[in-house]
């Protein structure tokens, strides 16, 4: 099925009711920046919003910050451009809040401010210290630069205005509210972006079942796998069937490939540092494991919608072929028209600010706590100068994040999050499940070995992989969690039967 | 806080962990099993988009489960 929808009309055109509806979604961020502002006056208020935030608040929050521009544009691009192979991504994201029934009470008994105490409560020693702060800045920054990369091209794409100007606005916004009012301002920020984006899903799959599916998705799929529908490879459509569409390996020729991205997809939900400093903003355990079920719920809701999405996008030929990020808002343009374009639009944009503060929190904590008080012995002479420090590291840290989503322009956003999440679970998840469950049944240096290992093994073959090196890659696989997430728990499990 | 509590308090939490262990390692068994139908096992077309949906909804329902459980689990031990 093709349709005549001309996507040039809402590609790179300025799009005034898009700016205006981006800058009432900004007004109403600083004003909770404004708000957040005079609740902070303690350490504890920035860097966890004082540990009074309600479940559902909280939980609505985690969702918020997890469901990214990455999730949105990315999985919903890649499901319309690779079927199947962009599913993966959608079940894997939700998959991985199961480990959230183990570690979320856990993590909240463990930590007080930054995620690297969860680790650091059980092994207080130097070495360890320093790798936490490392994995986490490391984790951070990968996750990172997807968003900026995110915000310039939607930007450039969707607003009209130049792609530095995005993440120069992108940056600049989440520097004022993370700096102003830390957890705080993020917590709300990200709490009222949990609704907005969840709307923009929903309404988005809605429209497709009654589009296609006569407001059933049963029929939408019918219909769907009974059509043909273009693949598109290399910026070229070419044809095939809705069966041929939803088989595997039309990004993934190499099996191994999926298997090593699904692992790092389950492991790494539940041990990317921002997203567990998110535990930390709740006063009990009770609180810790409502927060799971409202994210968990908010979540699956839109993953069902981003597979919708995509698979809507493809039947409709709504696809940019030369950027598959485009393809979710670009279905909006075609079932809602400018409005919805418009809305669509402004809440992909808002929806980065609030993971950027997320991201730039859980970077300045590994920064002040981690780093200079833990690793380094600083000692503050007051609370106050160390909530100095703590917003100038945010500052510092989101100015590096504008530098590097300026520098890393034109890669696919969904990608670049599936390292981090190789990342994660490489390095930060062996420290985790030694500090919380093995305790002394293994020692610190081994603990820090293993989370080295981890997180220099996972750079190491990213760098080595095609997605850095392209055809001339040594490391045959995307993700190399496979490799990396074994690694590092065979050098823990060593050091627990070296132990007895 | 007795000491009554303080173990209450401890058995509650080794059940919870216990119970989150026994859901996570068979929603993963069952992720894995979806996982290795479709790579190896040549399943496409709708029965791999149901498959894809079903796991997403099933993650929901354990979560939702392992929350109703907990809530049993605390109120047993504390009476």
């Amino acid at each position: 099925m093709s349709s005549t929808f001309n996507v040039e009309k809402f590609v790179g055109q300025f799009k005034p009711l898009s700016l205006i509806l981006f800058a009432l979604f900004t007004a109403i961020a600083l004003w909770i920046t404004y708000w957040s502002a005079k609740r902070v006056r303690e350490v504890s208020h920035y860097y966890v919003a004082g540990a009074r935030i309600s479940g559902f608040v909280n939980g609505m929050a985690i969702a918020g910050d997890y469901m990214s521009a990455a999730s949105f544009l990315g999985v919903a691009g890649l499901v319309s451009f690779f079927g199947l192979d962009g599913i993966y991504y959608a079940v894997g994201f939700l998959a991985g809040w199961i480990l959230a029934l183990v570690l979320a009470e856990a993590v909240r008994r463990a930590g007080r401010y930054t995620a690297g105490d969860i680790v650091t409560s059980t092994y207080a020693a130097k070495d360890v210290t320093i790798i936490v702060a490392i994995a986490t800045i490391c984790i951070s920054v990968f996750y990172t630069i997807p968003q900026m990369v995110g915000a310039g091209s939607i930007a450039q794409a969707l607003l009209g205005i130049p792609y530095e100007l995005g993440v120069l606005i992108i940056g600049t916004l989440v520097i004022i509210i993370v700096a102003t009012a830390g957890m705080v301002s993020t917590t709300f920020v990200q709490f009222v972006k949990a609704f907005l984006i969840l709307a923009a899903g929903v309404i988005l799959m809605i429209s497709a079942w009654i589009l296609l599916g006569n407001g059933s998705p049963i029929e939408f799929l019918s219909k769907f796998i009974g059509s043909e529908v273009s693949i598109v490879k290399a910026g070229k459509s070419v044809e095939t069937t809705g069966i041929g569409f939803l088989s595997p390996g039309h990004r993934f020729p190499n099996p191994m490939d999926i298997i090593s991205l699904s692992l790092a997809l389950v492991l790494g939900t539940m041990s990317l540092p921002h997203i567990l400093i998110r535990y930390l903003t709740v006063p009990n355990v009770v609180e810790a494991r409502r927060s799971t079920l409202f994210a968990v719920l908010a979540i699956g809701t839109f993953y069902v919608a981003t597979i919708f999405i995509g698979l809507a996008a493809a039947i409709l030929d709504t696809r940019y072929y030369t950027n598959s990020n485009l393809s979710a808002p670009l279905l909006a343009a075609y079932v809602g028209s400018e409005p919805l374009f418009a809305y669509v639009s402004a809440v992909t944009f808002i929806v980065i600010v609030g993971t950027v503060a997320g991201l730039m929190m859980a970077t300045a904590g590994a920064l002040v706590r981690d780093l200079l008080v833990k690793s380094f012995n600083m000692r503050f002479e007051s609370e106050k100068r160390e909530l100095i420090i703590a917003r100038g590291a945010a500052i510092a840290a989101g100015i590096f994040a504008m530098v590097m989503g300026i520098l890393a322009r034109g890669m696919n956003v969904a990608f670049l999050v599936g390292l981090a999440f190789a990342i994660a679970s490489s390095s930060f998840l062996p420290g985790m499940i030694a500090s919380l469950f093995l305790k002394n049944r293994v020692n610190s240096k081994i603990v820090a070995l293993s989370m080295l290992v981890g997180l220099v093994s996972s750079i190491i073959l990213i760098l080595l992989s095609p997605t850095v090196m392209g055809k001339a890659a040594i490391f045959p696989l995307s993700n190399p969690g496979i490799v990396t997430i074994p690694l590092a728990f065979t050098v823990l499990g060593i050091g627990v039967v070296g132990k007895k | 806080m007795t000491l009554r509590d303080v173990r209450s308090e401890d058995v509650i939490f080794r059940k919870k962990l216990r119970l989150g262990l026994v859901l996570a390692v068979a929603y993963t068994l069952m992720y894995y099993i979806y996982f290795t139908s479709i790579v190896y096992g040549g399943v496409k077309g709708g029965i791999a988009v149901y498959l894809s949906l079903a796991i997403i909804l099933l993650g929901m329902f354990f979560v939702w489960l392992y929350h109703v459980l907990c809530k049993k689990i605390e109120r047993e031990v504390r009476v």
